[in-house]
């Protein structure tokens, strides 16, 4: 996935999108948003900032895990199996983006969970970690019906076809042909703690280098 | 710099805290008792019902309360699935040298480790191996979490061994208190955690990294700064050295015992300051950082 970070414009359509998708609890967000303020008046600036996990190539939740409930696919998807997670946040530690939450409360935005709650929560086991998974489902769905992750966006992640600026673009990185290996090449790519080892794959596109 | 907690994790806390300090007590408890055994100390025989029981019993509690939190208890045989991960390698030391403690307590109950069989003598050597595993696991299950730079210095693991021989040495001062000898380990372990604890925190102070910067101000002067400086250092160091040094002067064990019970309560609180002072690094764009959210 890229990010651009001059189109996004922090509208939080993303979040929105990923919350409707996944139905997660208060103070959960797969996919969320940082304020970040760069230089000094007169010249200082805000920009909004994307997080959410980045399905690192070299993930230290998978290796922190000691259930194998963190896992990561053939495609590159890092995901968590809830049925082994035994919850004891070690992945939460290990992971240097703060992507992964813990379910500790089936509580609701509201005094009563609405039907859309008690639907969406079953979904979620109480006293497991979850993070973003790509909308793995929607991406098998997709391939099974032929259609191509990040070109279609019923294969795509909800949060890239949401984006209402274009700043989300997904594709496949082990696809030279992919439109998205030119953006990863570009000058202006960079990906956060890189020198962490991690090799993160989700990146950004820089606001500040033409 | 702002002094506040905010950027700290608080995802582990202190239950981690108190297993890590119960487990380490239980596996320095041990390796004193062991030690004591094979320099054939004067009193241990009385003793070593009372360091295997209570090694026993530390090392049970700690696994209670590592299990207590777990979101899910009911899944926690699950802990032994990746040997990659130093949680199932901890999971795995703990459980064998709770074993282990739990068969030495019942071989001395029944009289048989002060007959001093050779299969006897193997059964401390091999719990005292895996007791500095025990020792040794915390430190490195922090030290391997490479985003929290203040804790990703091997003088970590170190500290953490010294700690839990110098609270396991303290707590074995209680039931073996006779012997001018007791007293001088107890003392060399005290000064080694306490060396270990200064070349971590300098080796910290050196550094350029914006998080261990900001760890180090919690603990010196933010809002860690009471826990540490009363509690690690005054109570877990001053403390102990001047009780051990006094205890001789006049003929009395309340010294003594004061000195060791001083150990142990610093102990715990040196953990607990250096697990709650774990920042994260932060992502940074251009001159711009932003946090890592470590909560749970």
């Amino acid at each position: 996935m890229v990010i651009d970070l001059k189109r996004c414009s922090g509208c939080y359509a993303c979040n929105v999108a990923c919350k409707l998708k996944n139905a997660t609890h208060p103070g959960t967000f797969w996919s969320r948003m940082e304020a970040v303020e760069i230089g000094e008046f007169p010249k200082a600036r805000r920009f909004a900032v994307p997080l959410q996990c980045m399905h690192c190539s070299n993930p230290p939740c998978v290796s922190a895990c000691p259930t194998t409930a963190s896992q990561k696919r053939n495609d590159g998807i890092v995901f968590v199996d809830s049925d082994k997670c035994i919850g004891c946040k070690s992945c939460m530690m290990a992971c240097p983006y703060g992507a992964r939450y813990y379910n500790s409360a089936e509580t609701g935005y509201h005094d009563e969970l609405t039907p859309f709650e008690r639907v969406g929560y079953k979904r979620h086991s109480i006293g497991t970690v979850e993070k973003c998974d790509f909308c793995k489902d929607r991406i098998d769905d997709g391939i099974k019906r032929g259609l191509t992750p990040g070109v279609d966006m019923d294969a795509t992640p909800e949060c890239v076809a949401t984006c209402p600026a274009g700043a989300r673009q997904f594709g496949d990185l082990d696809d030279p042909n992919d439109p998205i290996h030119e953006l990863v090449s570009s000058k202006r790519a960079m990906s956060f703690l890189q020198m962490l080892g991690t090799k993160p794959n989700v990146y950004y596109l820089s606001p500040e280098i033409e | 710099m702002e002094l506040s907690q905010t950027h700290a994790q608080t995802i582990w806390r202190w239950p981690i805290s108190l297993e890590a300090f119960l487990s380490s007590t239980a596996a320095g408890l041990f390796i004193f008792g062991a030690l004591a055994f094979a320099i054939h100390l004067p009193g241990v025989g009385k003793a070593a019902f009372s360091i295997f029981s209570l090694s026993t019993i530390l090392v049970i509690l700690s696994l209670v309360v590592l299990l207590g939190d777990l979101g899910k208890k009911n899944r926690a045989m699950k802990v032994f699935r990746n040997w990659k991960s130093p949680m199932t390698i901890g999971a795995m030391l703990m459980t064998a040298f709770a074993f282990l403690s739990f068969v030495s307590m019942v071989a001395e109950g029944l009289g048989l480790l002060s007959s001093r069989g050779s299969i006897f003598e193997l059964l401390l050597l091999v719990g005292a191996v895996l007791g500095f595993g025990v020792l040794l696991y915390p430190g490195i299950l922090f030290y391997k979490l490479n985003n929290i730079p203040f804790w990703n210095t091997i003088f970590l693991p170190m500290l953490f061994v010294f700690s839990g021989a110098a609270s396991g040495s303290a707590l074995g001062v209680f039931a073996v208190h006779g012997s001018q000898m007791i007293i001088d380990f107890t003392m060399v372990s005290l000064a080694l955690y306490g060396a270990s604890l200064l070349v971590f925190l300098l080796k910290n102070s050196t550094s350029k990294q914006i998080a261990c910067k900001e760890s180090m101000a919690l603990i010196v002067r933010g809002n860690l700064s009471v826990h540490f400086w009363i509690g690690v250092v005054i109570v877990g160091l001053v403390a102990p050295f001047v009780l051990y040094g006094i205890g001789p002067a006049i003929s009395s064990v309340v010294p003594l015992f004061g000195a060791g019970a001083c150990t142990i309560v610093g102990c715990l609180f040196m953990r607990h300051v250096l697990l709650a002072s774990g920042v994260p690094e932060p992502m940074r764009l251009g001159s711009g950082l932003i946090y890592p959210r470590m909560r749970a």
